[in-house]
């Protein structure tokens, strides 16, 4: 969500160079294609998923391999290809997952496909639309829609087909957790189309504010108790939305801060009222 | 951002304007050390022991850092970047509000 900070690609950059760290595992696994289509009885859709998945796998054992055994320590190429090779292997079968859950949709091996596909679906909108639109139909009320609540953003989908998702979720699924996370999805997508574009709010940024508002309302009425990460709760996530909503935009009063700088002296922002003031949330880090 | 910043101070040193942090370093006396190094000479709130958790950043609702927000001399948030816009945005967003608050004094003193 907050994209400035880490993008996906990223995370997963990350993920893989964290994981070349790891002492090499004793078997090495097998040259790709060999797991597919090795001998030629028929796979149960179950098995054609694990497949999938194995292939996957060893595309990241194999992007961990180059990275471990790049020659030159400061070879941030080598570290790229093999990333991005592991990338278009993820992409190609999450592709395929999604292909194989659309042969028996209501399945729960379609459900499983696709919570596992989600995160190789990201540049691929249309077979995430597809996805969804299974998960929609089928299986709103597994768990497993977690997952795609999670991977639905910034995926490139039109954006009424994501609100219709999220709001079916919220409405459907018997966990707290899930719905309320839905509703935050929801209310950040449209707390997301009233921001300025180029220093330009959109005609329309009220509307999307009070769609926002909204959502996060029905989370701090709702759910307000129910935990969400690193200690917090979905209540305290939702107020603190709903705050700058209302008063954090460009174009309102700024609200006060009153408290101590790094000796202890307190002050108030009010205090520098008649110059312009640049606030940075800041950290040395 | 810390050059920039530091120019930015000093440029503007006789202007109606300041930069006001909220920190979030969670160890206050590692932070001075690192402040007199580079020459951090502006006023930060702190946010407290919790850090990136503390209840200034929570009740603003900041999740990335940084988080810029321009007030004018009248108090209204003018601008509002998640991460740095880059210093040429932020200069001339901030000298054209330095210029509507140096008429405002110049007409008798703002509000």
């Amino acid at each position: 969500m907050r994209r400035w900070l880490l993008g996906a690609a990223l995370g997963l950059s990350l993920a893989v160079a964290a994981a070349a760290d790891d002492p090499p595992k004793k078997d090495d696994p097998p040259k790709k294609d060999a797991a597919a289509g090795k001998d030629d009885a028929p796979k149960t859709p179950a098995e054609q998923l694990q497949a999938l998945q194995k292939e996957v796998n060893e595309a990241m054992a194999a992007a961990r391999k180059a990275i471990n055994e790049r020659k030159d320590p400061n070879d941030k190429k080598a570290i790229e290809k093999a990333i991005k090779a592991y990338n278009a292997k993820q992409t190609e079968n999450a592709v395929k997952a999604v292909e194989l859950a659309k042969k028996d949709p209501k399945s729960e091996v379609a459900v499983d496909a696709i919570a596992w596909a989600m995160r190789g679906l990201r540049g691929e909108p249309e077979a995430m639309k597809e996805a969804i639109q299974i998960l929609k139909e089928h299986h709103l009320t597994s768990p497993k829609v977690r997952q795609a609540v999670n991977a639905v953003q910034g995926a490139g989908l039109p954006d009424a087909v994501v609100a219709d998702f999220l709001t079916a979720v919220a409405d459907k699924n018997p966990d707290k957790a899930t719905k309320a996370n839905a509703l935050m999805s929801l209310g950040e997508m449209y707390k997301d189309k009233a921001e300025p574009r180029r220093g330009k709010p959109p005609a329309d940024a009220a509307a999307w504010r009070k769609k926002a508002e909204d959502a996060f309302e029905r989370v701090a009425k709702e759910f307000a108790d129910v935990e969400s990460f690193r200690g917090t709760t979905f209540g305290d996530r939702a107020k603190g939305e709903l705050f700058e909503l209302r008063h954090l935009q460009v174009g309102q009063v700024v609200p006060d801060i009153e408290g101590e700088d790094l000796d202890g002296a307190k002050f108030k922002l009010s205090d520098y009222r008649g110059k312009v003031v640049l606030i940075d949330f800041w950290g040395d880090w | 951002m810390y050059p920039h910043e530091r120019s930015l101070v000093e440029k503007m040193k006789d202007k109606p304007f300041t930069l006001i942090g909220v920190n979030s370093d969670t160890d206050k006396e590692k932070l001075k050390k690192r402040m007199e190094e580079e020459k951090i000479t502006w006023r930060s709130f702190w946010n407290g022991p919790k850090g990136t958790g503390g209840p200034i950043s929570k009740e603003w609702n900041v999740h990335g850092w940084p988080t810029l927000y321009v007030i004018d001399h009248k108090g209204v948030i003018r601008h509002k970047w998640l991460g740095s816009p880059g210093e040429e945005v932020m200069d001339k967003a901030i000298e054209k509000l330095v210029k509507e608050a140096e008429k405002a004094q110049g007409a008798g003193g703002g509000e």
